[in-house]
């Protein structure tokens, strides 16, 4: 039922992370070794997913972590207007009502959600251990 | 490309003309009821049609466009001050005001910033006059606005640390005020000005997004926001497709001027 309001949301956050992503494939493409990886015959879909996605993967799951405060932010009207009962109406709710307790509870639990999804970004695009 | 950015200027200064030239118009009264025409659809007298209570559309519409052109630009202008004082001024000087400064950037940046003025605007008081409700959002905006600019500000600043024309400029033994004043602050102009021109389409949407919500600019007073929570009620679309209006001006107006600044100024 409010998967169309979810659709809103993500059409708010994709335009803003399109132009970072479209960049670093960009530039991961131009590296030396899709090059070898070229010559020595890899099909396309390979190449993006052994040899372009791993060298972008930390930018891409920082992008990742960033895009959920602009998601954030943009569920407030979308969910405002749609009548959904999330964290987003309730800020509204609170901010027409001038509940600063409530807004103060909800601002620090979404502040721990964005930073908590930052650091889950960070600690996720670490480099993988080899083994010695 | 060129073209295109020409013609986004031309329509950009054409939107500014019309709605500033429709103030000094007495027939574009947005507070005037024709209590004859109550909701009505379009039609020669009432371009956009009125709403439910017969005021005219297309005066509203203009009106709300001015105070959105109007008052974004100033706010931009606060939030470019700020950005100066907080993020290059700091990165200028470095060492511990340099590292304090970027711990504030990353803390109201980590804020989510509709969020964020949604609180602040809660906060202040909500049944003001109308006059009183759009000086009040746009200052929030122009205050709270000063994130996102103040961190590129403070990463040029700091390369600008040790460039020789500062070096130069130090051993003549020059004031530091007059060193930022003379000297840093013409090199950072083109980034500042495209901050600038970054800023005013965002606080145009930010204050449109605040209006929606109802915490923006007051009855009955309009602006763009307070337009759009007409189009709320999408049954009385289909009858009146002129609703829409609002929505293609929000539109016009934040793509033409994000068309009409050049890419290289923004993204250099």
């Amino acid at each position: 039922m409010n998967q169309p309001a979810y659709l809103v949301i993500a059409l708010i956050v994709y335009p803003k992370v399109h132009r970072y992503l479209s960049n670093l494939v960009e530039a991961a493409r131009g590296m030396p070794h899709i090059l070898t990886a070229r010559a020595k015959g890899a099909s396309e879909s390979r190449m993006f997913l052994w040899h372009v996605v791993p060298v972008i993967r930390r930018e891409v799951l920082a992008l990742a972590g960033v895009s959920i405060g602009i998601a954030i932010s943009a569920a407030i009207p979308v969910e405002a207007l749609c009548g959904i009962p999330g964290i987003g109406q309730l800020t509204w709710q609170a901010a027409l009502g001038r509940d600063l307790p409530l807004l103060n509870n909800v601002a620090m639990l979404v502040i721990g959600c964005v930073v908590l999804a930052n650091s889950g970004a960070d600690l996720l695009g670490e480099e993988p251990r080899r083994p010695a | 490309m060129k073209r295109l950015r020409v013609a986004a200027a031309i329509l950009a200064c054409f939107l500014v003309l019309i709605s500033v030239a429709g103030g000094f118009v007495p027939r574009f009264d947005y507070s005037r009821q024709d209590r004859e025409h109550v909701s009505s659809g379009a039609c020669s007298r009432h371009w956009l049609g009125t709403d439910d209570l017969g005021r005219d559309r297309f005066a509203r519409l203009l009106c709300g466009t001015r105070i959105s052109i109007l008052l974004a630009p100033p706010a931009a202008m606060v939030s470019m001050l700020l950005a100066f004082a907080i993020g290059a001024v700091p990165g200028f000087a470095g060492g511990f005001a340099e590292r304090t400064a970027k711990t504030v950037i990353d803390l109201v940046l980590s804020i989510p910033w509709l969020f964020l003025l949604l609180i602040v605007r809660a906060m202040l008081p909500l049944n003001t006059s109308p006059g009183t409700s759009v000086t009040i959002t746009f200052l929030v905006l122009g205050l709270l606005g000063w994130a996102a600019p103040a961190r590129i500000l403070l990463a040029r600043a700091r390369s600008m640390r040790q460039a020789e024309f500062i070096i130069l400029a130090r051993s003549t033994g020059i004031a530091p005020f007059r060193l930022l004043w003379r000297h840093v602050m013409p090199n950072l102009r083109p980034v500042l000005l495209a901050q600038f021109w970054i800023s005013v389409p965002v606080f145009i949407l930010s204050e449109a997004n605040l209006s929606i919500l109802g915490l923006g600019v007051a009855e009955p007073l309009p602006s763009l926001g307070r337009l759009l929570r007409e189009l709320e009620t999408v049954l009385s679309l289909r009858a009146d497709i002129w609703r829409f209006t609002p929505l293609v001006m929000l539109v016009l107006i934040v793509s033409s001027l994000q068309i009409a600044v050049s890419e290289r100024e923004v993204y250099s």
